[in-house]
């Protein structure tokens, strides 16, 4: 066998129904045991080229594929049935790739449909587990995990599948910092391990030291294509010094974790958050447990909190989502209906599909404007909106049919449609490149300079740096605001 | 009680299946009341073993509800026949009924009751895990399992769409309410069928490059990592049913035809025999 994992010459591939090729005359080698990053500009080509790798092309979605693909000794094109056997892949969102219920049964799953001896499996999924410091976790059902958790799970399939290749779909897009640094170290044991790996995230300082070959993506061309040499520059910082790195679209390759003092001492309070106790249902655990905290008017406010802490939760109950058991919640000092909150609170969940509900872009924010704004104003107003988010182009277009980041925008200006004092969102930028990213953060400084309160629930680290001025922390059972430890959202 | 219980995971998934299945057809073939009462007795104390008694206490009001609905429209049809002039009057009707209250009327809700127990038995500690273990082990074709799989795996994440969906549109001062529903049809349509739809069919594009990569439907008749095996309680309480259910049969058997059921069906000559 060749000493080449990946053996990519001259690559182009053209989905059915499209003119531009999606990828054009990519070519890079990758050996056994090494990592790359496949980065750029969201619609670059990065998510088709790793459905190359992993044989979703051509054998799920069509298309004219052009130029001398190998993959892990197979030429490509392959059945998908040989490249599934050697080639694991690890999605932006792990509940879309889950099939079994329990941890174990996930990870083993692979191996069953391969039919391998029941004593084989056994040994491999402990073996996985063990590695990935899941065995604790083996009988639990996967909709209880933390995202870190979930990501981990994946990653003990592919490896009790003994995948060579690990092709893995903006996998630091729902972690934490916390978990997306574990998950640096975990490539690194993987390569040690003789595990190829390809990377395909915006995010880009978490990869410092990690990589063996960067490709830059721009229109399905490589603008940046290098490969380390033995005792060379870090890949990244090389990018970074690239003239034309601007022009990219492309995200940081440093970023500090922010000191942001607590929003109790920031200013005056748009809402006022006294004695909070919520929890689910009788039978679930207390969440909220007398809570007290100020949300500061013209301030953007990063909520800060481990997994599971209750974030939110805390934005359902400050939008009017959900009734606590006791305390009160005050906007502008006044304890209002939860249908009056509602109307004066805007909140960006992290699924669009379900926010997304007119014929056209244009209808769409239409539809998000207060019922007494007059016509004229409102439509002044989302072109005014359209234009801001870079979305004039678009206005006709269904909203479901636009892209990820489209739609991420697209909801961000329908929440400011709606003209709210306050304005929370949910992980706005997870899977989101550089100059959409910075489009947003734009725009939530801009709503608080005019006076707006901005709640703020991310681990994106590099937004967080951007526009969060102050936060407020929780920690499972709350204490209100009070002195501020560095942030580690 | 709860440590007691018989229908927790002392129980394999595939007993409460067939304990489900047994029961509900024996009640079809039952229609003496003291049988049925006999079998709903039995299946209740099976269903208590969960200790869910609340639940159980709803679902018999709901039975309850059931029948008194049942008896009100009848009631309801013959005053309005009345008031029409059209059909049986209000006193005859309930003169008709009187008898079939005080005699088999109850008949089909008594049926109702067993199914009602064993169904309950599973539901209250369903686990999409044990299901399908249990019917992997079954050794299904690949053709109904996948499907069964994709279903199981469907089902909790639709429901969390739901719950995501009914924010929004509230957040957008809207109502997934059925009086809201009722009030703007074409907007519940547009508010709920269209974010549902997309969703839908991307959750089904995303398990199906899942099956894909995992290779899930590629063989005949997958290893089962965690096979299920039938423990001596489930033995013991399927020989016990066996039991109960052939006791219960034999006391059936021995009792006169009712007008329900199929051990009383009788042809109309002989029913109006009978009356004579």
């Amino acid at each position: 066998m060749s000493e080449w994992m990946i053996d990519a010459r001259d690559v182009a591939y053209r989905y059915p129904f499209t003119e531009a090729p999606a990828l054009e005359g990519i070519s890079f080698r990758l050996r056994k045991g090494e990592a790359m990053l496949v980065t750029g500009a969201s619609g670059c080509g990065k998510s088709t080229l790793l459905r190359l790798l992993n044989g979703l092309i051509p054998n799920h979605y069509k298309g004219t594929l052009t130029g001398a693909l190998r993959v892990a000794g197979e030429t490509c094109p392959v059945p998908m049935e040989t490249l599934a056997k050697r080639v694991g892949t690890v999605l932006q969102n792990p509940d879309e790739q889950f099939f079994a219920t329990s941890v174990e049964e996930e990870v083993a799953l692979t191996l069953e449909w391969q039919c391998r001896p029941r004593d084989e499996i056994r040994r491999r999924v402990d073996d996985a587990l063990r590695v990935l410091d899941l065995t604790d976790f083996a009988r639990r059902s996967v909709f209880t995990l933390s995202s870190g958790e979930k990501q981990k799970a994946t990653l003990a399939a592919v490896l009790a599948a003994e995948a060579d290749l690990v092709v893995m779909d903006e996998p630091t897009a729902n972690l934490s910092p916390e978990a997306t640094d574990e998950l640096a170290r975990l490539i690194l044991r993987l390569k040690a391990h003789g595990v190829t790996l390809v990377i395909v995230d915006h995010r880009l300082y978490w990869l410092h030291g990690v990589l063996d070959r960067l490709l830059v993506l721009e229109r399905g061309r490589a603008v940046f294509n290098a490969e380390k040499m033995p005792g060379g520059e870090d890949l990244l910082d090389l990018l970074a010094a690239q003239p034309r790195v601007a022009e990219w679209g492309l995200r940081r390759v440093d970023v500090s974790r922010p000191e942001l003092p607590a929003c109790d001492t920031f200013g005056a309070p748009a809402v006022e958050i006294r004695g909070l106790t919520f929890r689910h249902s009788k039978k679930s655990r207390l969440i909220f447990d007398g809570f007290s905290a100020n949300v500061p008017r013209g301030a953007v406010t990063a909520i800060v909190g481990a997994n599971g802490a209750g974030k939110t939760t805390l934005a359902r109950l400050l939008c009017g989502l959900a009734k606590p058991q006791a305390g009160e919640i005050l906007h502008e000092g006044r304890a209002l209906r939860r249908r009056d909150i509602r109307e004066r609170a805007a909140f960006v969940m992290q699924q669009m599909d379900i926010q997304l509900f007119m014929r056209t872009v244009r209808e769409e924010l239409l539809f998000s404007a207060p019922r007494a704004v007059p016509r004229a104003v409102r439509e002044a107003e989302a072109d005014r909106l359209l234009a801001l988010f870079g979305l004039a182009h678009l206005a006709e277009r269904h909203p479901q049919s636009l892209s990820g980041g489209e739609k991420q925008r697209l909801v961000i200006a329908c929440a400011l449609m709606k003209r709210p004092s306050l304005l929370i969102l949910d992980e706005p930028t997870s899977g989101l490149d550089g100059r959409n990213m910075r489009v947003i953060a734009a725009q939530l400084a801009q709503f608080a300079l005019d006076g707006g309160a901005a709640l703020l629930i991310t681990h994106d680290l590099e937004l967080l740096e951007l526009v969060a001025q102050c936060q407020l922390r929780i920690e499972g059972k709350l204490q209100s605001g009070g002195e501020s430890p560095p942030v580690a959202p | 009680m709860r440590a007691l219980s018989v229908s927790s995971e002392a129980l394999d998934i595939r007993t409460r299946l067939l304990l489900s299945l047994v029961v509900s057809g024996v009640s079809i073939y039952l229609s003496g009341t003291g049988p049925l009462l006999a079998l709903g007795a039995a299946t209740l104390l099976y269903v208590l073993a969960s200790g869910r008694y609340k639940v159980i206490l709803v679902a018999y009001l709901a039975v309850c509800a059931m029948m008194a609905l049942t008896v009100g429209v009848i009631l309801l049809s013959f005053k309005i026949g009345e008031w029409f002039a059209a059909g049986t009057s209000w006193e005859q009707g309930v003169a008709m009924l009187k008898p079939a209250l005080l005699g088999n009327f109850h008949t089909p809700f008594l049926r109702m009751i067993p199914a009602l127990n064993v169904l309950l038995a599973i539901g209250l500690d369903f686990s999409v895990q044990r299901f399908v273990g249990a019917m992997k082990s079954l050794h299904l074709p690949r053709v109904v399992l996948v499907p069964l799989m994709v279903f199981c795996r469907f089902v909790p994440e639709f429901i969390d769409v739901i719950r995501q969906l009914r924010d929004a549109v509230r957040m957008r001062g809207f109502s997934m309410s059925l009086g809201a529903a009722l009030l703007h049809p074409i907007q519940a349509i547009r508010l709920t069928f269209v974010p549902l739809t997309v969703r839908t069919l991307r959750m089904a594009d995303h398990l199906s490059v899942a099956a894909e990569m995992k290779r899930v439907g590629y063989a005949k008749r997958p290893t089962q990592l965690l096979a299920l095996r039938f423990r001596r309680v489930d033995f013991a309480v399927l020989a016990v049913a066996a039991c109960l259910l052939a006791a219960i049969c034999a006391w059936q058997a021995a009792i006169p035809a009712t007008p329900y059921g199929p051990s009383s069906m009788k042809s109309d000559q002989q029913q109006e025999a009978a009356h004579e």
